[in-house]
């Protein structure tokens, strides 16, 4: 792009030279050869030239063109621009070097570029407004007139100059996740423009725009002309929000030229489950060899429905853990499934705490609980030995009375 | 009880250990405040009369009442009201004879403060009044009998059943302790029944006796009338040996 | 009822003053100082730089020292007392002669015997008791740490197993001499059951666990079958009342072991399972454990008892 206008610049230089050329064609040029100088340039020679004069506006909008001041002379010169006849409902101004100017110095063989605003009025319609610039030098020797034409249409930029474009429309994830769509925003209007940034989509959902590779939020962005910039949208879902295709409306809007882009988020939901017991209490009291019974729940924390849960335990050897259901084929999002478990310690199995871990084991997630199972000593025997020793003492009793009055 | 004179009565007592018969259906009285003597030889059966009077030994039939009561249903009370010598008494030889006999009056239900009293009357009474701080170990046998004598004075008991209580003791011993037993009969009301094969003795002081051989009584009756049984009417000297001779041969 | 108190009085004041008894109290009370003194200060250097030891009270009891444990000391020679206390209860009476008269007195007869029954037990009582508190208060003094209530609980019931295990040999002691008539062989006989019960019974334990599951020591043998042996060991072995006696006491003492067995099978599996939490059983739980051993000595005390009373009861009385 930088190339292209700079041939084009050195074209209109050639052009401005051969004209000057053939202005030099007059005594003027006679004199600067007769001078006998090496330098054929004439003496004095400015030229002030719009690069373009003829422009092609949407209503309302800035124009902004460069306005170039040649010094083809040997002298340095200094050149004050005016402007006769400004049209009107524009407020034109010229620009060097970020401020407002009037002259400009343009030393010999060189020239100078400023920027010329021409800012329209509200209420400037449609139609041809012709600007006429003149410049001369300062002792008003030599001027140079160029002249500008503004043709304002009403229709509006086309959508054809701001283009969203995004290589991955569509991303999936569960709910959690910050979905990140990477856009190209590209200006390809004349002009550099401030673009606003938005984005709709679903209630409660956020979204939020960041350069490229920053992570600052921005809410614009400032494009040049012709040229485009990258820009990341981020979504985040509701955490709450169900499982489908959702879609994002992405616009850029600047002035009353916007694009849009759609974006799809998938939200495919978390598979999260959690196994626990209703009162919280992890541990329970057996006996060996007898089954021991205690609930456990299952819940789906996620929000996509968790498939096939079952059940595996871990366990000391000889004992036996059976689960009732075995297997939950389906437990929705924020469901809870009551399991019975059912565990029998060995017949073996010594007095005191043993550990046993249960994991629910969905097809996305798992979850574990660890039990401590406490074997308590059976009471049965207590009971029976304190029976056999009611039964000795009281046959002791038996035998004082009747062996003991004697 | 006043009612009838009787304090022990056997009928048709009988023990029989295995094979061997050790009293063989005996039957006798004893009368209120008598002396009653049980002769025979080693073996005769006399300590286990003795013994089943007292519910020691249950008998294998017959009965025996003392003071209307058996002496195996009650036998507290019949204890409470009979005392008892063994033969060879024997005593805790750490104790003193003090001990030993307080000891037995705490068995017996006194109180400290009464037995001490009774002690020393008794001891006072059997002549053991320097002898009975000293330990029992360092009695002799005589001095064991009195003491045992001396048990018998503070139980206070109706009836007193004396095994052998003369027996391996030098002449001055047995004769204390044939004037001891006549006390218990003269001067506390006691009705004794004594065993013995010392024959001298038992003449001296019984005023019936029973002769047991081989588990049987073959004879029961005062010494007088045993002598006219078997050594004819006239005869004015005789000895309870000669009687007890001429059973003996008998049998 | 009144005769038993003054029998059981006399008795356990001629318990006291016995020198036999008083010697081996003495005897059984300074090797029991001697241990635990050892143990504590042994104890005492192991526990340097730990904040809050826990379970070191027990300890005292059951570590043994460089010979043998105090538990190890009571069970094997805690029967000895048992044994003079009572060997020669009856049959001494009778050869003084001053059963037959004690017979004769307005008492019962069973009073004689559970009179000396009696007076041996609390004779037995106040012995454990006064070398349970020394050995404490000597704990205290060398180890600083005092024992918590479970701790107090625990050395409570040690105790009243202790005393029916001694009692059990006091009622094999008062048995024999009722049975025998002299006293040399009652004492003979007491202690050869000792001994009996004591070496001879772990040793054909080990026998009968070789002829019935025989090991070849050169291959070795697989866990089931060391188990199956072990298991026939305990079973003989536990016809010894020692053997009941120590392996209830050591369950009880010690809060870290969860069976009185000696050789248990456990998986891997199992073995993390158990580590995981690897807490000391209350007490309730230990004496659930030992119930059956407590239960089994208490009953062959009483059964001991019982029989020497009916043999008493239905023995003649009189002398020679």
């Amino acid at each position: 792009m930088v190339t292209k206008k700079r041939t084009m610049t050195r074209r209109l230089i050639t052009f401005v030279i051969i004209c000057s050329l053939m202005w030099c064609l007059s005594p003027h040029l006679a004199a600067a050869v007769i001078t006998g100088d090496k330098d054929n340039r004439p003496a004095r020679a400015i030229t002030v030239a719009v690069q373009y004069s003829g422009m092609l506006v949407p209503k309302g909008d800035t124009v902004r063109v460069d306005l170039v001041v040649n010094n083809t002379g040997r002298a340095d010169e200094t050149v004050l621009l005016d402007l006769p006849q400004p049209p009107k409902g524009w407020n034109i101004s010229f620009k060097g070097a970020n401020y407002a100017v009037t002259s400009v110095f343009v030393p010999g063989g060189k020239s100078e570029t400023l920027a010329l605003t021409a800012e329209p009025d509200k209420d400037t319609g449609a139609g041809e407004y012709t600007c006429l610039i003149k410049g001369r030098t300062k002792d008003g020797a030599l001027t140079s007139d160029t002249s500008l034409t503004i043709k304002v249409t009403d229709q509006a930029i086309t959508s054809r100059d701001i283009t969203i474009t995004t290589s991955y429309p569509e991303l999936s994830g569960p709910t959690t996740t910050n979905f990140e769509f990477s856009l190209e925003v590209s200006n390809k209007s004349g002009q550099d423009r401030i673009f606003n940034l938005s984005a709709t989509g679903p209630e409660k959902w956020e979204f939020s725009f960041k350069p490229a590779y920053e992570a600052k939020q921005i809410s614009s962005l400032r494009i040049k002309a012709g040229s485009s910039q990258a820009v990341a949208v981020e979504v985040k879902p509701d955490k709450q929000a169900k499982l489908g295709t959702f879609p994002v409306n992405v616009e850029v809007n600047s002035g009353q030229s916007k694009a849009e882009a759609q974006v799809r988020v998938i939200i495919t939901g978390t598979y999260e489950i959690k196994a626990g017991t209703p009162s919280g209490l992890l541990s329970l009291s057996a006996q060996p060899g007898k089954p021991s019974n205690l609930s456990i729940y299952v819940k789906n924390t996620g929000s996509a429905v968790q498939k096939g849960v079952s059940f595996v335990s871990f366990k000391p050897e000889n004992w036996k853990v059976e689960f009732k259901p075995e297997k939950i084929d389906a437990i929705p999002p924020n469901d809870m499934k009551q399991v019975e478990v059912n565990i029998t310690p060995g017949d073996e199995a010594l007095v005191g705490d043993y550990s046993v871990a249960v994991t629910a084991q969905g097809e996305k997630a798992s979850s574990d609980v660890e039990l401590r199972v406490t074997v308590k000593a059976s009471t049965i025997w207590g009971w029976v030995g304190l029976l056999l020793i009611l039964v000795v003492v009281l046959g002791l009793a038996l035998v004082f009375r009747y062996a003991g009055r004697r | 009880m006043d009612t009838s004179k009787i304090v022990v009565e056997a009928t048709g007592l009988t023990k029989v250990y295995g094979s061997k018969t050790a009293v063989d259906n005996i039957s006798f009285a004893v009368d209120r405040g008598e002396i009653f003597g049980f002769l025979g030889p080693n073996g005769a059966g006399k300590t286990t009369t003795v013994l089943m009077m007292l519910g020691l030994t249950e008998p294998s039939a017959g009965r025996v009442e003392v003071m209307g009561l058996d002496p195996r249903f009650a036998s507290i009370k019949v204890k409470q009201m009979v005392g008892y010598l063994p033969e060879n008494v024997g005593f805790y030889g750490d104790l003193t004879g003090r001990q030993n006999l307080l000891y037995v009056a705490r068995l017996n239900g006194l109180t400290d403060k009464v037995s001490h009293d009774r002690i020393d009357q008794a001891l006072d009474a059997v002549g053991l009044k320097d002898e009975g701080d000293k330990r029992a170990a360092a009695y002799s046998r005589g001095m064991r009998q009195r003491l045992g004598i001396a048990e018998l004075l503070i139980r206070e008991p109706d009836i007193v059943f004396l095994d052998e209580p003369t027996l391996g003791l030098d002449p001055d011993g047995i004769n204390r302790m044939i004037s001891l037993i006549q006390s218990l009969s003269l001067e506390r009301n006691m009705t004794v029944l004594l065993s013995s094969h010392q024959l001298h003795q038992v003449q001296r002081i019984c005023h019936r006796v029973g002769i047991m051989i081989k588990g049987k009584l073959v004879a029961v009756g005062t010494i007088d009338e045993l002598a006219k049984e078997k050594l004819g009417v006239e005869q004015d000297t005789f000895t309870l040996e000669e009687i007890y001779m001429k059973y003996f041969k008998e049998a | 009822m009144r005769g038993m108190w003054v029998i059981y009085r006399k008795e356990l004041a001629d318990h006291f003053s016995s020198n036999r008894f008083v010697i081996l109290f003495a005897l059984i009370t300074m090797v029991s100082l001697i241990t635990t003194f050892m143990v504590g200060t042994s104890l005492k250097k192991e526990l340097e730089g730990i904040a809050r030891p826990s379970l070191v009270f027990m300890m005292l009891f059951t570590s043994t020292g460089d010979l043998f444990s105090l538990a190890q000391f009571i069970a094997f020679f805690g029967p000895l007392i048992g044994l003079v206390l009572g060997f020669d209860a009856i049959n001494r009476e009778r050869i003084n002669g001053t059963l037959s008269k004690l017979a004769a007195q307005p008492i019962y007869r069973d009073a004689i015997i559970n009179g000396k029954f009696m007076a041996g037990v609390v004779t037995i009582k106040i012995m454990l008791l006064s070398i349970v508190l020394l050995i404490s208060g000597l704990g205290l003094f060398t180890l600083g740490v005092t024992p918590g209530p479970e701790e107090v609980g625990r050395v409570l019931i040690y105790l009243v197993i202790s005393i029916f295990y001694i009692s059990f040999w006091l009622g094999v002691a008062i048995l024999f001499s009722i049975f025998f008539r002299n006293i040399a062989t009652s004492a003979l006989a007491a202690i050869a059951l000792w001994i009996f019960f004591s070496f001879f019974v772990t040793f054909g334990a080990s026998l009968a666990a070789n002829a019935l599951v025989p090991i070849d020591q050169n291959q070795g043998a697989d866990a089931e079958r060391l188990f199956a042996h072990a298991q026939v060991q305990k079973a003989v072995s536990l016809l010894s009342p020692m053997k009941l006696y120590s392996d209830a006491t050591s369950t009880i003492l010690d809060p870290m072991r969860k069976t009185t067995r000696s050789l248990i099978l456990i998986g891997p599996m199992e073995r993390v399972s158990m580590d995981r939490f690897n807490r000391p059983l209350p007490l309730g739980q230990s004496i659930l454990v030992v119930f059956p051993y407590i239960v089994f000595l208490i009953l062959i005390t009483l059964i001991c008892f019982a029989i020497s009373y009916l043999a008493f009861m239905r023995q003649e009385i009189r002398s020679g």
